[in-house]
C-alpha cells in the first residue's frame, strides 16, 4: 500500500494542483491545435493520393523559418507577425505546388517505394537547405505585443499566445471544414478521398486536384510552423518531432479524416502534456501507447472508413 | 470502317495476356438505338471486352470507333467527355457523400468548372439533380448518404452518375451483378425504358438469360475471346453452336 501511495505521491502529485492542471491542459490543447494544422493536411494529402509525405515535417519546418525571416523585420510588431503567418501559409502553399507538379507528379504511376524515397529525400535536401541559409543554431521569435504577457480565466493566468493559438485553431478547423463541406472543390476532395480513379473517369482533372490538396496541406503546415516559431526553438530539427506526433495523429484518427485529425491532435496534445508531469522521462512512450491501443481496437483509427 | 451506320465499332479488337488470348480480333458494329448483349460462359471474354472498349487496358491490336472517331485506349475521362456513360461490376459510388453530392460531383466533371473553387455547393446544379432523380426514380433521397442505399438503389444512382454526363452511349458491365432474381428484372426494365426515353444505344455484359432476353434488341456471343454468335434474340436462341456453348444452361427463357 505504501508503495502504491509513493508512487502516486511522485508521478501524480500535481492532480492536486488545479493550477497546474488547468495551465497543462491548456498547453496541451494548443499544441494540439498546431499538431491539427499539420495533420490535417498529411492526412487530407494521404487520402487524396495516397502519398506517405514524409516531408511534412519540413514543410512546417519551413513556414517557421519564413516566419522567423518576416518577424525579423519587426521584432515585437503585430503587423509584421500577420505578415510572418502569411508568409508562413502562402510561401508553402507555393513551395508545395511547386513540389507537387515537379517532383510528385511523375512518380504516381510508379510503385509507392519511390513515393516514399522521394519525401524521404526532401526531408534532406530541405534540412541541409535550412541549415545553408538559416544556419545551424536555433533562433527564437518573439511573440508579438499584443499577445505577450499572460489572461486570467476561471481563475487560472494562462499565456496569451498559448489562448490566441486556441482560438485561430477553431477557426482554421471552422474553415477547413466548410471548404469541403460547402464548396465545389471541397466535395471534389472528399469525392477523391473515397475514389481518385472514379473522379477522374467521370471527367474531373485530377491533376489538378492533387496539386490543390498537396499546396492546401502544405500551406496548413507552413501556417502551422509559422504559428509555432514564438513558442518553440526555430533550428534544423525542428521537424523531427513534429512529423513523428503527426503520423501518430493520422493514425490514431483515421487516414483521410480531417475530423478525425482534429480529435486525434487534441488527444495527442493533452496526453503530451500530462505525460511530461507524470512520467517526464517517458512522456513519449504514452502517445505510442496511445496509438498502439487504437490500432488494436480500431486498426482504421478512430474517424477513419476500414478499406 | 465496315459500318458507316454504326454508332460504335469495334475493329479487329484483340488482347494478349501473356501467353493467354483473352480477345481474339472481335469486330462488331452497334447501331444507335441498340440495346445490344455481350453474353458468354465465364471466361469468354466479357470483362475483357469491356474493359479494353472503356480504356481501362488497351488492346494487343484492333480499334474501336465511336460516332466514326477512333477512341481506341483512350483513358475514361475523354470517353466520358465524348458522351460515353458506364458503369462496373462492383458498384461505384461515392459511399460517404450524399445521394446530391454524387451527382454533383458527376456533374461538375462533366462542366470542367472543377477550377472554380466557390460554393453554392448546396445549390449547385439542383435542377439537373433533381432531374436526374427522378428519372432512375430516387426522388426524396437526396439528402441520404449514399452507402446506406440499398444495393438496388445503389445502383439506380450508379446509373444517375452515369446518365450525369449526357452520354449517347452507356457501356454497363453485369449491370445486375448482386441483385435478387426480381431485382434484375426490374433494374434492366429500367435501363431499357430509360434508353427508350433518352434515346440511348446500350451495350451491356450480362450471365443472366432472363434479364439478356428481356430487354435486349441484339446480342453478341463471346466464346474463348471471338465472336460466336451475333443476331436478334430469337435467332441466336436457337443458333445450335450458342445452345452447345451453353450446354447445361437454359438459353431459352422459361415462358
Amino acid at each position: 500500500m505504501e508503495t502504491i501511495g509513493l508512487f502516486f505521491t511522485e508521478h501524480f502529485g500535481w492532480i492536486q494542483n488545479p493550477v497546474v492542471v488547468a495551465r497543462q491542459m491548456l498547453a496541451g490543447i494548443s499544441n494540439g491545435m498546431l499538431l491539427f494544422l499539420i495533420s490535417a493536411g498529411l492526412s487530407l494529402i494521404f487520402g487524396v493520393s495516397r502519398i506517405v509525405n514524409f516531408a511534412h515535417g519540413v514543410l512546417f519546418m519551413l513556414g517557421a523559418y519564413f516566419a522567423l525571416t518576416i518577424a525579423g523585420f519587426g521584432p515585437e510588431s503585430g503587423l509584421w507577425f500577420v505578415l510572418a503567418l502569411i508568409a508562413g501559409a502562402v510561401g508553402l502553399f507555393a513551395f508545395g505546388a511547386a513540389v507537387e507538379m515537379a517532383l510528385l507528379r511523375p512518380l504516381y504511376q510508379a510503385a509507392h517505394e519511390f513515393q516514399l524515397l522521394l519525401t524521404f529525400a526532401l526531408v534532406f535536401i530541405v534540412g541541409d537547405l535550412v541549415k545553408l541559409i538559416w544556419g545551424r543554431e536555433d533562433h527564437a521569435v518573439a511573440v508579438p505585443g499584443l499577445l505577450t504577457g499572460s489572461t486570467e480565466a476561471f481563475g487560472v493566468t494562462f499565456p496569451t499566445y498559448r489562448m490566441f493559438l486556441i482560438v485561430f485553431g477553431v477557426l482554421v478547423a471552422i474553415a477547413l471544414w466548410w471548404v469541403l463541406h460547402r464548396t465545389r472543390w471541397g466535395i471534389l476532395v472528399r469525392a477523391a478521398t473515397m475514389d481518385r480513379h472514379m473522379l477522374g473517369a467521370l471527367g474531373t482533372n485530377t491533376k489538378a486536384l492533387f496539386t490543390g490538396v498537396f499546396a492546401l496541406g502544405a500551406a496548413l503546415a507552413g501556417l502551422g510552423g509559422a504559428l509555432a516559431a514564438p513558442i518553440v526553438a526555430v533550428g534544423p530539427g525542428l521537424h523531427v518531432q513534429v512529423i513523428i506526433d503527426a503520423f501518430v495523429v493520422v493514425v490514431i484518427g483515421g487516414m483521410a479524416s480531417v475530423g478525425g485529425a482534429l480529435v486525434a491532435s487534441l488527444l495527442v496534445g493533452i496526453v503530451n502534456a500530462f505525460g511530461v508531469l507524470a512520467f517526464p522521462s517517458a512522456a513519449v512512450v504514452l502517445t505510442f501507447a496511445l496509438m498502439a491501443f487504437i490500432l488494436i481496437v480500431r486498426p482504421w483509427g478512430l474517424f477513419g472508413t476500414p478499406e | 470502317m465496315a459500318n458507316a451506320d454504326a454508332l460504335f465499332h469495334v475493329d479487329g479488337l484483340s488482347k494478349q495476356f501473356g501467353g493467354v488470348q483473352a480477345l481474339a480480333n472481335v469486330t462488331m458494329s452497334v447501331a444507335p438505338g441498340e440495346l445490344r448483349a455481350v453474353i458468354g460462359p465465364n471466361g469468354a471474354g466479357k470483362s475483357t471486352f469491356f474493359n479494353t472498349i472503356t480504356g481501362l487496358f488497351p488492346p494487343t491490336s484492333g480499334n474501336v470507333f465511336f460516332q466514326g472517331e477512333r477512341i481506341t485506349g483512350q483513358p475514361p475521362h475523354a470517353l466520358a467527355r465524348i458522351g460515353i456513360g458506364r458503369t462496373f461490376q462492383i458498384t461505384s459510388i461515392f459511399r460517404e457523400l450524399t445521394v446530391r453530392e454524387n451527382l454533383q460531383v458527376a456533374l461538375t466533371g462533366r462542366e470542367r468548372r472543377s477550377w472554380s473553387i466557390w460554393p453554392k455547393a448546396r445549390t449547385m446544379n439542383m435542377p439537373r439533380v433533381r432531374e436526374l432523380l427522378a428519372l432512375v426514380g430516387l426522388t426524396d433521397t437526396g439528402t441520404r448518404i449514399a452507402g446506406t442505399l440499398s444495393h438496388g438503389d445503389q445502383k439506380r444512382l450508379e446509373l444517375a452518375i452515369a446518365l450525369a454526363g449526357q452520354p449517347r452511349l452507356l457501356l454497363l458491365d453485369e449491370p445486375t451483378a448482386g441483385m435478387a432474381a426480381q431485382e434484375r428484372l426490374a433494374s434492366i426494365h429500367l435501363v431499357g425504358s430509360l434508353a427508350r426515353e433518352l434515346g440511348l444505344t446500350v451495350i451491356f455484359t450480362e450471365h443472366d438469360m432472363a434479364v439478356v432476353f428481356a430487354v435486349a434488341t441484339v446480342i453478341t456471343v463471346l466464346h474463348q475471346g471471338a465472336v460466336l454468335a451475333e443476331g436478334i434474340p430469337a435467332a441466336v436462341r436457337a443458333m445450335p453452336a450458342v445452345q452447345q456453348v451453353y450446354l447445361g444452361e437454359a438459353v431459352a427463357p422459361v415462358e
